[in-house]
């Protein structure tokens, strides 16, 4: 029996194909690879990854980081960020010294633990929030950062999980709000005169309701709050405004305020045109909200393109356009509103650079720009989602354009936190290739970001 | 009077090739100080801004938090992740059984590496009880040393014996273990024979 030389040769062609998981392994193309660890496939060379190495300190070394950012002050001077629970800190000057603390503490308004912080510079201004209900501002000049979106009662304020700018305006989606004085506890100071059982009514100006529950000779003696309202202080004799019946004359004295904290998942709310710190619409007519009660499901994240802003939700995404207009700014157009389809189901997996973003649906992977969507889960595609079901901590996702020394690797990287280890998919959006790479012993808490230094 | 640094556009040196850093920072000073007498507030610190980094938010498994980045600039060689590659399962002639004599590679040379490279293969084994054939799969593993201190970034090849495998459904895998050195391969190839029977 005679025998036959062969020669089998893989390499780019004219790039790497890069993780398939999905076809047979002996069906895939002969670039493809049905599994890698911590190699690239940048510049058609499959090379070992890049070295994984400590870059700084933390803030606080037990407190896990929310994220990091850098904006431009007023002053043409370079801030680079850190976030955690207990507020926000800055880079220092000089920050490779082996040992110090390059970071300084700045303060500002608590953050929600295990939430990536959402910032967004706007006009030289530093604001940002994570699911608190508070937006946070710092402009690089001053001492601190300060919540800038109360309410007309100056202690109600709203935040949310994204912030984003649109039309000169900042936008929140998911909001949080602080719903500052609500009537706790109340009593009837005057009783009135008329009034049956049933009869509804308001009090004072606020947005506070009642019903009353019994009377003696028309005078109210018991009443519910079925609405605690917000913005009211401690009073007493306020008057109340019939809304059913004839009652007139009923009085109420406000003994206790509480507050409470409202989560509104469907909510998109933004600030008054060029005005970043107003956000109450009975402050100035072109702040306002649009709670999307049209749709299904929740706001799982935000690509802001421009020219429009697309809100993903669980299944869906809308369309927000400016329109010109001050009294409704903005129109929301849905895509779909159906109970299942194409949406952002992991609201952290978004990423954006420029004009194009990633987000991750159900059942596959797209890169979206203004007009077009692109499924590029390819053959790592099943291996991700399997990740996903079995993810320990929040994944988060990142496009990485370039590294110090012009060395350019623009790549989408998901980062799922696995235990005792963390994988981050990479997706090469020149050479449309996944890789895979893995950090032991580390789990990934925040976004990454790419800053000054 | 305030003092403010205004950075000026970074220099940045064209790549030298592929997967590799450029080498150091230019000479060129990236930044000067400027008298800006319109800004009437002086900025609270604020970086140089002379270099970029991607920091990823970690916390080790003691719940300590730390700032990483994956740098070029420390080459890739990461002394505590080792590296894997699997290519295609192969048939060189289908239902012929191949043999296998060389893999050959070919890199960029960054470095001496050292590498493990195995092959796995399937091999049909009669059971003469049952008069029946039952496939079982195998494996040959080959250490090798590849790379030079000297003529960094040059192309080199390197042609690995194996021990004589026979068996279809070849894999070939490539481990680099963690601190094993840094690898860029631009080319593997696997050469043998594969025998001629007409069925």
């Amino acid at each position: 029996m005679a025998n036959e030389p062969f020669e089998i040769s893989y390499g780019a062609n004219p790039t790497w194909k890069g993780l398939n998981v999905e076809a047979p392994a002996d069906l895939l193309d002969i670039s493809h690879t049905p599994s890698t660890t911590n190699f690239q496939f940048r510049n058609a060379a499959l090379t070992s990854r890049p070295v994984f190495t400590k870059v700084f300190l933390t803030p606080e070394p037990s407190a896990p980081i929310l994220g990091a950012g850098s904006f431009l002050d007023q002053n043409g001077v370079t801030h680079t960020v850190a976030f955690t629970v207990n507020g926000l800190y800055q880079l220092r000057p000089i920050n490779n010294i082996p040992g110090k603390n390059p970071w300084v503490y700045l303060g500002g308004a608590s953050l929600v633990p295990g939430i990536s912080v959402s910032w967004q510079p706007f006009v030289n201004n530093l604001y940002y929030t994570n699911g608190s209900p508070q937006v946070s501002q710092w402009d690089g000049i001053a001492n601190a950062p300060k919540v800038i979106s109360y309410l007309a009662d100056g202690q109600s304020s709203v935040g949310g999980l994204y912030l984003f700018e649109l039309a000169s305006r900042l936008v929140l989606a998911y909001v949080v709000q602080l719903a500052f004085g609500q009537i706790a506890a109340s009593a009837v100071d005057s009783g009135g005169a008329g009034y049956n059982v049933g009869d509804t009514f308001t009090i004072g100006s606020g947005t506070a309701t009642g019903q009353v529950t019994e009377t003696t000779s028309g005078a109210v003696t018991g009443y519910t709050i079925t609405n605690a309202g917000t913005g009211y202080t401690d009073a007493a004799g306020v008057l109340t405004n019939a809304t059913s019946g004839t009652g007139t004359g009923l009085t109420i004295t406000i003994t206790a305020i509480g507050s409470s904290i409202v989560t509104q998942p469907q909510t998109i709310w933004w600030s008054a045109n060029g005005l970043p710190n107003v956000w109450d619409p009975t402050v100035n007519t072109s702040a306002g909200y649009n709670p999307l009660l049209d749709t299904p499901d929740i706001i799982t994240g935000v690509m802001a393109l421009g020219e429009f802003a697309l809100i993903f939700r669980t299944n869906g995404i809308t369309q927000m356009s400016p329109t010109g207009s001050a009294l409704a700014p903005f129109e929301f157009d849905h895509m779909w509103a159906s109970n299942k389809g194409i949406g952002n189901v992991y609201p952290f997996s978004i990423a954006q650079y420029g004009s194009f973003g990633i987000f991750i649906s159900t059942e596959q992977i797209f890169q979206v720009s203004i007009n077009s969507f692109m499924e590029i889960g390819g053959g790592a595609r099943d291996a991700i989602m399997a990740d996903f079901a079995i993810a320990t901590g929040t994944p988060v996702a990142y496009i990485s354009s370039s590294n110090p020394f012009g060395y350019v690797y623009l790549t989408y990287r998901l980062s799922i936190p696995l235990g005792t280890f963390t994988r981050h998919y990479l997706y090469s959006i020149e050479d449309k290739n996944w890789t895979v790479w893995e950090t032991n012993g580390l789990l990934i808490t925040a976004k990454p970001y790419g800053v000054w230094r | 009077m305030t003092d403010i640094i205004t950075p000026f556009p970074i220099p940045r040196p064209t790549p030298k090739g592929p997967g590799t850093p450029t080498g150091p920072p230019s000479p060129f000073s990236p930044f000067s100080y400027v008298y800006n007498k319109n800004v009437a507030t002086t900025s609270n610190g604020g970086v140089n801004a002379l270099t970029t980094a991607d920091l990823y938010p970690m916390v080790d498994l003691n719940g300590n938090a730390y700032f990483y980045t994956f740098d070029p600039t420390q080459g890739y060689d990461d002394i505590y992740a080792a590296s894997t590659h699997f290519f295609r399962v192969e048939d060189a002639q289908p239902y012929r059984v191949p043999t296998i004599r060389w893999v050959t590679l070919t890199y960029i040379n960054l470095g001496i590496c050292n590498l493990t490279l195995t092959i796995t293969y399937c091999t049909i084994v009669p059971d003469e009880k049952l008069g029946t054939e039952a496939p079982q799969i195998n494996s040959q593993t080959v250490k090798a040393i590849i790379g030079s201190a000297t003529n960094l970034k040059s192309i080199m090849t390197q042609r690995i014996a194996f021990p004589v495998i026979s068996g279809m459904n070849f894999q070939l895998s490539i481990v680099r273990p963690a601190g094993g050195g840094p690898l860029s391969l631009t080319k593997v190839t696997i050469a043998g024979t594969v025998e001629d029977a007409k069925y």
